[in-house]
């Protein structure tokens, strides 16, 4: 009983971990466009696509295959904005205007959808295992070692992005973007050009943990919606524009996911997703919102 | 006269026309148009008339559906009495919902709405199963055949749509669009942004469940596949590619994509249809806002410029050529 919930707790700390890398994406990019990025679920589905491309296709071995998502889906992310989203509406705070790109984005990614399911037909697909075998404890309580890579892999890329937003001119203009626009603006900061790095980075980090889902569960043409939305209440959770609040947010999410499923195996999502929502209902700057030091 | 009122007489008349004919499939197309042309229209209130996007608008539309059905199979009501009911509850799911996401940023409401359209779209799957629910109507069964059915139809699409062009311009318009254009100047100016947003919200969510009760009524069917996000994204794309900002636009594009339903699969498929759908999106979005009552309206302008430049006449009266010339 005791045993049981504690594997299922360790697959959820390591799922909200992952999935964090998205929410850190999703709200990196509404730091600096102040815009919900609607297509940011496509990403992550295309991310696990583009893996299995790179391992069955391309014949890459796993972790180049990873590299090749993360660099392909930076570059089709920065594509996708100059292509789509016209410099005007890059950054702005204008309603109208912001519904317009989330109507954009939206088409796109329906769009997109549609055309996996005719290449790759509606089947799933899951990417390769980086490497074999389980970690087993006393009384049925393991985890895959792939599990724990992915983790370890989560891990260094949050150490990374603290890195380029802490020490690099890039992550500087991001951080002063995304606490004051006009300021930043009138120090000669582009935000039109700052926008493209920042959605790249941004679906990189989506199509990562894409990728890093696909080689444990599995993905196919019509997921990325449920993903959207749990890194939509994980980053409201964490307060929008802090890194390490969306990390929490992801293990927070994680851990009553978990229980919930353990509990509840058929509503988990559910009611999971409802209870965050009814506390962002009541709190909406997050529960850590003013708490933890904006990175 | 207004180019939306033109466009909805239009179409009462040509649905009267095909309703003569007893061209039973096309009049299946049709009532697919006019649940979808109510729906677009419905979003288009609540997004041109009241500023909020709602990317989930398939939960009120699915409630609908769900809601007749049930009202159907478990407790056996009359065809007219069910849809009423089934556009109350889904008025009222949809709008307690709606609620609820005012009082987030702008830019979190449409991904918020999102958020329960999928809790929705799990719920259904597990309690329905993939199956869903087929149903029929054992009491009042008046409404049987294909022709009755269009009959009934065409009450919906008059007095649906023609609500929602009462609304958008009773003596309310302005006030809404001050909402949509800028809340804060609305609210200074002394009007309850709020209570308005939830008022269109409550409003539209009733509309999106009757085109979705009638949905259901017509197909006898429902299932998961009614709550998914490319179910949302259709009515946007209708009011985007016909032209938001009244019900003409969302009458027009329904018009144009519930024909592309049926003309694209022959050739392709339903996936490419939605391919085409996103692509037009972002293509008249980026390029030609209005969409195409935007064009059609222009031409028109430009038409009674030049037969004015022709003739020379306003108002039955030879304009003096010389003032003209200046």
């Amino acid at each position: 009983m005791l045993y049981g919930l504690i594997s299922s707790l360790i697959g959820g700390v390591t799922y909200g971990l992952i999935i964090s890398l998205m929410a850190a994406g999703l709200s990196l990019i509404y730091g600096v466009m102040s815009n919900v990025n609607t297509s940011h679920g496509m990403f992550y589905m295309l991310g696990g696509f583009l893996a299995f491309l790179a391992s069955f296709y391309l014949h890459l071995p796993p972790f180049f295959s990873l590299l090749f998502t993360c660099l392909a889906s930076f570059v089709i992310g920065i594509g996708v904005l100059l292509l789509i989203v016209p410099s005007s509406l890059r950054v702005t705070t204008d309603p109208d205007s912001q519904n317009q790109v989330m109507i954009l984005l939206l088409a796109l990614a329906t769009a997109t959808e549609y055309v996996v399911l005719l290449v790759f037909g509606g089947s799933s697909v899951a990417v390769p295992s980086m490497i074999y075998g389980t970690l087993t404890f006393a009384n049925g309580v393991y985890i895959t070692y792939q599990t724990l890579l992915a983790s370890l892999i989560s891990v260094v890329s949050y150490l990374l992005l603290y890195v380029f937003l802490k020490f690099t001119k890039v992550g500087l203009g991001i951080r002063a973007f995304a606490q004051n626009k006009d300021l930043a603006r009138a120090i000669g900061i582009e935000g039109e050009r700052l926008s493209l790095i920042v959605f790249g980075i941004g679906v990189l980090l989506a199509a990562l943990s894409g990728a890093l889902l696909a080689s444990i569960f599995s993905v196919n043409s019509a997921s990325g919606w449920n993903e959207l939305v749990i890194s939509f209440v994980i980053v409201t959770l964490g307060g929008i524009g802090s890194i390490f609040g969306s990390l929490l947010g992801g293990l927070i999410y994680g851990i009553a996911y978990s229980i919930a499923l353990y509990y509840y195996p058929s509503y988990a999502f559910i009611i999971v997703l409802i209870l965050i929502y009814l506390v962002l209902i009541i709190k909406p700057t997050g529960l850590l919102g003013e708490i933890i030091e904006r990175v | 006269m207004d180019l939306n009122l033109i466009v909805f007489f239009a179409m009462i008349l040509l649905l009267i026309a095909i309703g003569l004919t007893k061209l039973n499939y096309l009049k299946y197309v049709m009532m697919y148009f006019i649940s979808f042309a109510l729906y677009s229209s419905s979003w288009d209130l609540l997004y041109s008339f009241s500023g909020q996007l709602s990317l989930g608008h398939a939960i009120p539309f699915g409630v609908g559906a769900f809601a007749i059905a049930l009202l159907a199979s478990d407790f056996n009501f009359s065809p007219i009495f069910a849809l009423v009911l089934a556009s109350l509850v889904a008025a009222i799911v949809g709008g307690v919902i709606g609620t609820t996401t005012i009082r987030l940023r702008p830019a979190y409401q449409g991904i918020a709405m999102l958020l329960f359209s999928q809790v929705l779209y799990w719920f259904s799957l597990i309690k329905y199963g993939d199956e869903g629910i087929s149903f029929g109507f054992y009491k009042g069964a008046q409404i049987v055949t294909t022709a009755q059915v269009y009959i009934f139809g065409l009450f919906v699409f008059v007095i649906g749509i023609g609500s929602i062009y009462y609304i958008e311009n009773s003596k309310h318009r302005l006030k809404l669009i001050a909402t949509k254009d800028d809340q804060i100047a609305a609210e200074a100016a002394g009007l309850h942004v709020s209570k308005y947003k939830i008022a269109i919200f409550f409003l539209s969510s009733f509309f999106a469940g009757l085109a979705g009760a009638f949905f259901a009524l017509y197909s006898l069917h429902t299932d998961y596949t009614i709550f998914m996000v490319s179910n949302s994204f259709l009515p946007i794309g209708m009011s985007i590619i016909g032209g938001s900002g009244g019900v003409g636009g969302a009458i027009l594009g329904s018009l144009i994509i519930s024909l592309l339903n049926e003309i694209i699969p022959v050739y392709f498929s339903l996936a490419t249809a939605y391919i085409i759908y996103g692509i037009m999106v972002i293509v008249i979005l980026r390029f030609l806002p209005t969409g195409i009552i935007g064009i059609l309206s222009k031409t028109i302008i430009s038409v009674k410029n030049e037969l004015i430049v022709d003739s020379k006449l306003v108002n039955g009266k030879k304009l003096n050529s010389s003032r003209f010339k200046k």
